[in-house]
């Protein structure tokens, strides 16, 4: 069985007359230690569906399996445990606390889970030993990115979900975040799941799922990844 | 071709009027709070200004009506010479005659006194203000006019007789009016009406022609100079006691009532108007700076500066204005009502004048409006110089920087995660943590304040009535039949028993003069505890002590020597004052038995009996005794004097009312506003798998920890509040001591801080409503 499977999973918002289907009977899974890359334009659905996966939003129908949990039949309370002990999160545009270095922003992430790895271990893991102790207003945006890595490795995850991690940065920053994230994937067995709208990313994973309108359009597996220095943006 | 166009242009303002109302609609909360504080700002002070003008209107109009004297000449038996000297002195329009006894009133019942008051000729001057019935006519022999409360109390009717014991003489009246008087608007023999044994009756002076008059009342021409006349009037009679509005009782007691409304009205909005502005700043200021976007749309699309200023200017002119009305118009039609009912209900008033509305309260009802809208223009102006690019970018989030804790390494690194976050946090919004704590501040003073006043008058009686005044039992005895000490003491069981003569004075230093009692105390008394800190003071041999606030008031000092009138008798005792007594009620002077037989102005005869601890018997006996006039019992004393500051008390107990509601806006606000611009933060939290509870607890511990801040800092100035609202409010005969007891500070901080964390608590229950997705979409 695979480690995460979306049936039929439908996703809608607003009500009455006006209703968007942001998610129209997805169906896929994924194998544990995979790297996915989740292809869509703008609106087709992919946000959506890493929101319903990472456990920050319902289903309207449909399961979510993750592991052994159907997540979706969770309640609130428990569906905190799961983002607190199984999910790592980074966003496009960091959310780091404003008011917290660095290695804060990191310890942030450890306060609340039980496994959780050493702050500093994991900051030098990203690259970022040097400046641990830095605000983020003071960090590039490559450079807040990683800490935003780092706060998702450090709770060591099972599932590193990714929204668009290159979105706001430069193809250099982006290739080194990229990077990262594959060596991820492969040294420690994350699962990752990357979505952008970037089509060059595609050739990284080793299953490519493209997102039309909702629903699942293709996918693809590749048997030999690309490596992130021979990609073209 | 005109007409078109207008139209057009009344298209064009439509979709920003929708947008207008919908904003409104959106912050909603936060439009509410500016119309609170706006309403709570006029609120008290249109509230207390009226009260003021209310009790000075009808206090004064009740005066004027019934044409108050503006002096009370007292003496034991005027003649006709000295009514025509008095009558003679410049500045002084119109004198009356007339006698003040109190008398038996038989047939009403056991222990029923009246005080009669007979006039001489027409009842011009403090003229009785008829409920029912007529006034007297001139010559009129039989005829009597009764306070209304007494007749009521016992049943008397227009045209029922009464029977009074004058001068030995059993005289038969027939009640012709019932009245009330300007001059008695409290009759009570102590300090609490007692219709059912005191009240008073007024005759004509032909009815019992022979009594001498005792009261001479003076009214004075327009303009007149008041303490020239007095000194002129003491001059010509230096044996007459001159009391004037100032010192008499009950008049000075309902013209202070007004006055220290009136200074309260001043001290009060201050504070309330100063936290309102405040808090309508950062509203307004927030609510602007969430529009940044649509500022720079609007300035994109080609709008005007002052098109988009006028726009705003809607955002601070309506809640301002529905705010500050309704607080003009409720605060004006309760708050008086309210306190004047508490202040007159021991009091006896005709009626009740409201004033309209002052233009002052119109005043301050405008500057609110105006201070609200100058506050939106100030900020919209800062937003309106920045180009359209600017501000089409969000303003970037306010950076973490190092707070002044971290240099200090040691204590910091000992702190916890979430403390290091939550000191962070405080610091990062130096100005809103600011206000939070000025209004937790405010609050917590403004309660202090409430219970600390209670607890002052109850300290100040407390030190005098078992203080200063350690006796059990007071026995004033019936001038004319009063025995000697010595027989008293052989009959009566108690533990300590002395008399003292208490004589009705005036006190002259130089030109000054003013009435006091004069109290005269066994040589070797232990009931009188007169100095500071409440021991026996030595008193001086042939010398005086006096009340400390009395010396001040008149400028005497230790040495100066001054002139004792006793009532009747032209021939001061010339005297040095040679001691401070620290008296917190009734100003006077104080000499002992011994310095009063040297003066030579008659034997030390006992006008009351002071007992400590006295036998079941005793008491019983006392109460039998011809010559007992009335029984006191300290504690009696002290609850009564208590209820003299109800209505001081309940205007507080409004003021902290008023404090908590204001502390809810504003933590409530604050709160919002922190939440609204943190949610990012929570969201991300909530993303990385905390729990609600444990969000819930970081943020009430932050805000915990400013309502603590706040709570102890509000702690000083609640003190020093108290001793400045004393300040207003002090009658000349009383020294008011701020007196907080630590109880009443740390209730007042448990109920500030409690409510402060509550709020906060109430605001936590929003973490749950917090949609992550919603939270975190990218800013695009």
């Amino acid at each position: 069985m695979s480690y995460i499977t979306f049936e039929e999973v439908c996703k809608n918002y607003g009500t009455g007359e006006v209703v968007v289907h942001a998610a129209n009977h997805v169906n896929f899974s994924i194998e544990k230690g995979e790297l996915c890359v989740v292809e869509g334009i703008s609106g087709s659905g992919k946000t959506t569906c890493l929101n319903l996966l990472g456990g920050m939003d319902r289903v309207t129908s449909g399961k979510i399996l993750v592991g052994e949990k159907e997540i979706t039949a969770l309640t609130d309370h428990q569906l905190t445990e799961y983002r607190r002990t199984d999910v790592g999160f980074v966003f496009q545009f960091y959310n780091l606390m404003q008011n917290l270095t660095a290695l804060e922003n990191v310890e942030l992430a450890r306060q609340v889970c039980r496994n959780a790895l050493d702050p500093r271990k994991v900051l030098e893991q990203v690259g970022l030993g040097e400046r641990m102790n830095n605000f983020p207003a003071q960090l590039s945006g490559g450079e807040q990115q990683r800490v935003s890595i780092a706060r998702a490795l450090c709770k060591n995850p099972a599932l590193l979900l990714c929204d668009e991690p290159t979105g706001a940065l430069d193809s250099k920053t982006g290739e080194q975040v990229l990077e990262l994230l594959t060596r991820l994937c492969h040294e420690y067995q994350t699962t990752v799941v990357i979505i952008t709208h970037n089509t060059a990313i595609g050739p990284l994973g080793d299953k490519v799922i493209r997102l039309h309108n909702g629903s699942v359009q293709e996918i693809k597996i590749n048997p030999n990844p690309m490596r992130v220095e021979d990609i073209k943006w | 071709m005109v007409s078109s166009h207008s139209r057009e242009s009344q298209k064009k303002k439509f979709p920003l009027m929708k947008k207008l109302l919908r904003d409104l609609k959106g912050s909603s909360m936060q439009i509410l709070a500016m119309v609170l504080l706006c309403f709570f700002g006029t609120f008290v002070f249109s509230g207390l200004d009226g009260t003021w003008r209310l009790m000075d209107l009808t206090i004064n109009t009740y005066f004027d009506t019934c044409n108050l004297a503006d002096f009370w000449v007292n003496g034991t038996s005027f003649s006709r010479q000295d009514l025509t000297s008095i009558k003679h002195i410049d500045g002084v329009k119109e004198i009356l005659p007339r006698t003040s006894i109190t008398v038996d009133a038989e047939g009403l019942g056991e222990n029923v006194e009246v005080a009669l008051e007979i006039y001489e000729g027409d009842m011009r001057i403090n003229k009785p203000f008829l409920r029912s019935g007529s006034l007297l006519r001139k010559g009129d022999l039989h005829g009597c006019l009764v306070e209304e409360q007494f007749a009521v109390a016992h049943h008397l009717r227009i045209g029922d007789p009464i029977t009074l014991s004058i001068a030995g003489e059993r005289l038969r009246f027939t009640v012709k009016g019932l009245i009330l008087s300007a001059e008695y608007t409290v009759t009570a023999k102590e300090t609490v009406p007692d219709p059912d044994h005191y009240g008073f009756i007024l005759l004509n002076h032909e009815a019992v022609p022979n009594l001498p008059y005792t009261t001479v009342l003076v009214q004075l021409e327009e303009g007149a100079d008041e303490s020239a006349v007095q000194a002129a009037i003491e001059h010509a009679l230096p044996a007459a006691l001159v009391v004037t509005t100032k010192t008499h009782g009950t008049v000075s007691t309902a013209l202070g009532y007004a006055q220290m409304f009136h200074g309260m009205t001043y001290v009060f909005p201050v504070l309330a108007f100063s936290v309102a502005a405040m808090i309508v700043v950062s509203t307004i200021k927030r609510m602007i700076d969430k529009q940044r976007l649509e500022i720079g749309t609007l300035k994109q699309l080609g709008y005007h500066n002052g098109q988009i200023r006028r726009h705003y200017l809607w955002y601070a002119l309506l809640p301002s204005v529905f705010g500050s009305i309704i607080g003009l118009f409720v605060g004006r039609y309760t708050m008086p009502d309210i306190l004047w009912e508490m202040m007159v209900h021991n009091s006896r008033y005709p009626y009740m004048l409201r004033p309209p509305i002052s233009p002052v309260a119109y005043g301050m009802t405008v500057l609110s409006v105006l201070l609200a809208v100058l506050i939106c223009q100030l900020t919209l102006h800062l937003s309106l110089k920045e180009v359209p690019a600017e501000l089409l970018r969000p303003k970037p989030p306010r950076s973490g920087t190092r707070i002044l804790l971290e240099r200090w390494g040691s204590l910091w690194s000992r702190l916890s995660f979430n403390t290091k976050m939550i000191f962070r946090n405080l610091m990062r919004n130096k100005g809103r943590t600011a206000i939070l704590l000025v209004g937790i501040i405010c609050c917590n003073m403004l309660i202090i304040a409430t219970f600390g006043l209670q607890d002052s008058i109850e300290y100040f009686m407390r030190q005098y009535y078992g203080g200063t005044l350690t006796y059990d039992y007071r026995v004033d005895l019936k001038e004319t039949h009063a025995g000697k000490l010595e027989s008293y003491r052989s009959r009566l069981d108690a533990d300590v028993l002395e008399g003292i003569m208490e004589v009705g004075i005036s006190l002259h230093k130089g030109v000054k003069a003013r009435a006091c009692l004069l109290t005269i105390m066994e040589d070797q008394q232990t009931i009188w505890h007169l100095t500071a800190d409440q021991k026996i003071l030595t008193m001086p041999e042939n010398g005086l002590a006096i009340s400390r606030k009395l010396a001040s008031l008149m400028g005497i000092e230790i040495g100066d020597s001054v002139e004792l009138y006793l009532p009747g008798d032209s021939d001061p005792i010339r005297i040095s004052v040679e001691a401070y007594a620290d008296v917190n009620v009734g100003q006077g002077v104080f000499m002992n038995k011994s310095t009063w037989n040297s003066c030579r102005k008659g034997d030390f005869s006992v006008s009351a009996l002071l007992l400590k601890n006295p036998s079941e018997l005793t008491l019983h006996l006392i109460n039998e005794m011809e010559e007992t006039d009335t029984v006191k019992a300290l504690e009696n004393q002290f609850s009564q004097g208590m209820t003299i500051l109800d209505a001081t008390a309940t205007a507080f107990s409004i003021m902290s009312g008023a404090a908590l509601a204001l502390s809810f806006v504003i933590c409530y606000n604050m709160g919002l506003m922190n939440f609204t611009e943190r949610i990012r933060d929570y969201a991300t939290l909530k993303v990385l798998g905390y729990h609600q509870r444990e969000i819930r607890s970081l943020m009430l511990r932050e805000s915990g920890l400013t309502a603590l801040l706040g709570t102890v800092l509000g702690i000083p100035p609640g003190i020093a509040l108290v001793s400045i609202i004393l300040k207003t409010c002090e009658f000349d005969s009383m020294v008011f001591v701020g007196h907080v007891s630590v109880i009443a500070v740390v209730i007042s901080s448990m109920i500030t801080f409690g409510f402060a964390v509550f709020v906060e608590w109430i605001l936590t229950h929003k973490v749950r409503s917090i949609d992550m997705v919603e939270a975190l979409k990218s800013v695009e």
